[in-house]
């Protein structure tokens, strides 16, 4: 599903490494944890992921598509495949939940039947049917990564990206949301999530991959934060 | 795009509007400046140049005749004009036609009298196709009388020499009212006048003098106002171009005002996979509703003002004898699509300029 080869990545700005060879296969379905300290390249390789920043060599393939040749116009339909979820939830506070939700699909142009359909059902599956015309600035943390969960999954993307989902929350919030996370992924999403939570990444016991000065220094099949591969 | 889309851009738009309410309004205001400078000069230069095909095709060079050519001759000089190059039309007018249009013009029947000693003279109205081809036709016209003259003096015995020094004497007439009469040259065509056929008068002293000076007058009003209308295009090119800029850097302002507060939001919507276009659509409706705006108040401004002006001139009858203003509806029914369409690329053009570089991420 996400497959990276030596990719490396040097900003040219600072001449900082931020990635140095890596190389890394994702298969559909998996739950992957990103784990590393602050500078180790966690956020580079999710935002080359979203086709954010591109790596200066290598190959990064998703869903079979080499995204490192994408022309720009083409990116809007790699992040339709590419469903993200950010620790500060990044919603829009003019509109409300519902609204919210719905732009995502108003964007891949769904009709408005349709909408009215889906949205209903991704908010009842994240908890917040009671929530729909109430706009973010009322729901507590929590409700909020919820709402942007909600709205990172509703095209049925084959892959999620969370980039510390729990990060502003609470543990027993951010347990909340890793059960969502969990049940999005039994669902047949593939989800990757950079994370500095150790309890969690200890208490699911998936797959971690570690990142240190910009290489993968492990990858645990089953494991916890500081598992040895 | 779908059609559920575009409802979606122009709610989005409209929405942007009133949430800048002030800059919108000052983009409105610098648009409708700009579309108003437009109007004006429009009008301006479409009424000059009706005005100035009206008076060409009014001022005409006017030839009087002494007594002394027959019918006979009067027809041999009608063919011999009309063979000159640029004269479209040439019309006589006898003695009684000379009177009722004095009377007409006096509206006067007293000068009813004069039916059976008429002093007016018979005489030709020439026109000619443009106002600058005049003096090529004056000269022209002063070759005939001088051969027309050649011929009769050929002709003459020396009883008329007399009279021809009479014909040396260059001052003016006048009679006992006083009016200047026409020094009437027995031995062929008096005197050659431009005329303006409307201005025309008995004493009028195209009449009597030369007709070349009326010419130039003519020529010298034809002349100003089409050196005015040169510098009301170029006055109204330069401030138009200067407005369009100052609307453009405004209109951009606004957006880029509006992006800035959206920044996040057009961050967000590029992370769900939104394209550039869905992005900019909102955002260059914004700028289209606004040019629109502001340019649909300056032409009505200017529709009901303009309408007001010709209808102020309308109640002037000696304006309207020498040249009419066009109708509102005739000038707004160009007018208005034109400024529309400046509006609405004012509005696209600022909205997609200051877009751009906020769409790269």
């Amino acid at each position: 599903m996400i497959k990276l080869e030596n990719v490396t990545k040097v900003y040219e700005d600072n001449g900082a490494v931020a990635l140095r060879d890596v190389s890394l296969n994702i298969d559909k379905g998996e739950f992957v944890f990103i784990v590393g300290s602050s500078g180790s390249g966690k956020s580079t390789f999710i935002k080359m992921l979203l086709k954010e920043v591109d790596p200066t060599s290598g190959s990064i393939i998703i869903d079979g598509m080499d995204i490192t040749t994408l022309k720009r116009k083409e990116i809007p339909y790699l992040r339709r495949k590419v469903g993200v979820v950010f620790q500060d939830f990044r919603l829009l506070s003019s509109k409300t939940v519902y609204e919210n939700v719905a732009f995502a699909m108003q964007i891949v142009e769904a009709s408005p039947k349709n909408i009215r359909r889906t949205v209903p059902q991704v908010l009842a599956l994240v908890g917040l049917s009671k929530k729909a015309k109430a706009y973010p600035n009322q729901l507590s943390g929590g409700e909020q990564q919820r709402v942007a969960l909600a709205r990172a999954i509703i095209n049925k993307p084959p892959i999620l990206l969370a980039d510390e989902p729990t990060g502003n929350l609470d543990p027993e919030t951010a347990w909340e949301i890793m059960e969502l996370l969990q049940d999005i992924n039994m669902r047949g999403t593939s989800v990757v999530m950079a994370t500095h939570a150790k309890d969690i990444v200890d208490r699911m016991q998936k797959r971690v991959v570690t990142m240190q000065k910009g290489v993968v220094a492990r990858d645990v099949r089953e494991g916890g934060y500081d598992d040895e591969a | 795009m779908k059609l559920r889309t575009l409802r979606y851009h122009i709610n989005e738009g409209i929405k942007g509007i009133f949430k800048n309410g002030l800059m919108s309004l000052a983009s409105i205001a610098i648009v409708s400046a700009c579309i108003f400078i437009v109007i004006i000069s429009l009008c301006l230069a479409v009424n000059i140049d009706y005005i100035l095909e009206q008076l060409e095709s009014n001022v005409g060079i006017s030839v009087m005749f002494g007594e002394t050519p027959d019918e006979e001759q009067i027809a041999e000089l009608e063919q011999e004009i009309k063979q000159i190059p640029h004269v479209t039309d040439v019309q006589y007018n006898s003695k009684d036609d000379a009177l009722d249009e004095a009377k007409a013009m006096f509206e006067s029947d007293s000068l009813e009298s004069l039916r059976d000693d008429n002093p007016l003279p018979r005489s030709f109205d020439i026109k000619v196709d443009e106002i600058k081809n005049q003096p090529a036709v004056i000269s022209a016209l002063e070759d005939i009388q001088v051969s027309f003259e050649e011929s009769l003096n050929e002709a003459v015995t020396e009883e008329v020499t007399e009279e021809t020094t009479a014909e040396e004497s260059t001052e003016p007439v006048t009679n006992e009212a006083g009016a200047v009469v026409p020094v009437v040259i027995d031995e062929g065509i008096t005197e050659i006048t431009t005329q303006s056929p409307d201005t025309l008068s008995i004493g009028d002293e195209g009449y009597v003098f030369k007709g070349i000076e009326k010419v130039k007058h003519a020529a010298e009003i034809t002349n100003m106002l089409t050196s005015i209308n040169i510098i009301v295009r170029v006055f109204s090119l330069v401030l138009i171009a200067i407005l369009c800029v100052i609307s453009i850097g405004i209109i951009m302002n606004t957006i880029k005002l509006t992006v800035f507060i959206r920044k996040n939001e057009i961050n967000i919507m590029k992370y769900v996979g939104a394209t550039d276009w869905f992005i900019r659509w909102p955002f260059i409706i914004e700028g289209i509703v606004i040019g629109l705006v502001g340019a649909v108040i300056p032409c009505i401004i200017c529709w009901i003002g303009y309408n007001g002006v010709v209808n102020f001139v309308e109640g002037f009858s000696f304006i309207q004898s020498i040249a009419q203003l066009k109708s509102a509806s005739d000038i707004f029914f160009t007018i208005v699509p034109i400024a529309l369409v400046i509006g609405i690329l004012l509005g696209a053009i600022g909205s997609i300029n200051s877009l751009e570089k906020h769409l790269n991420v």
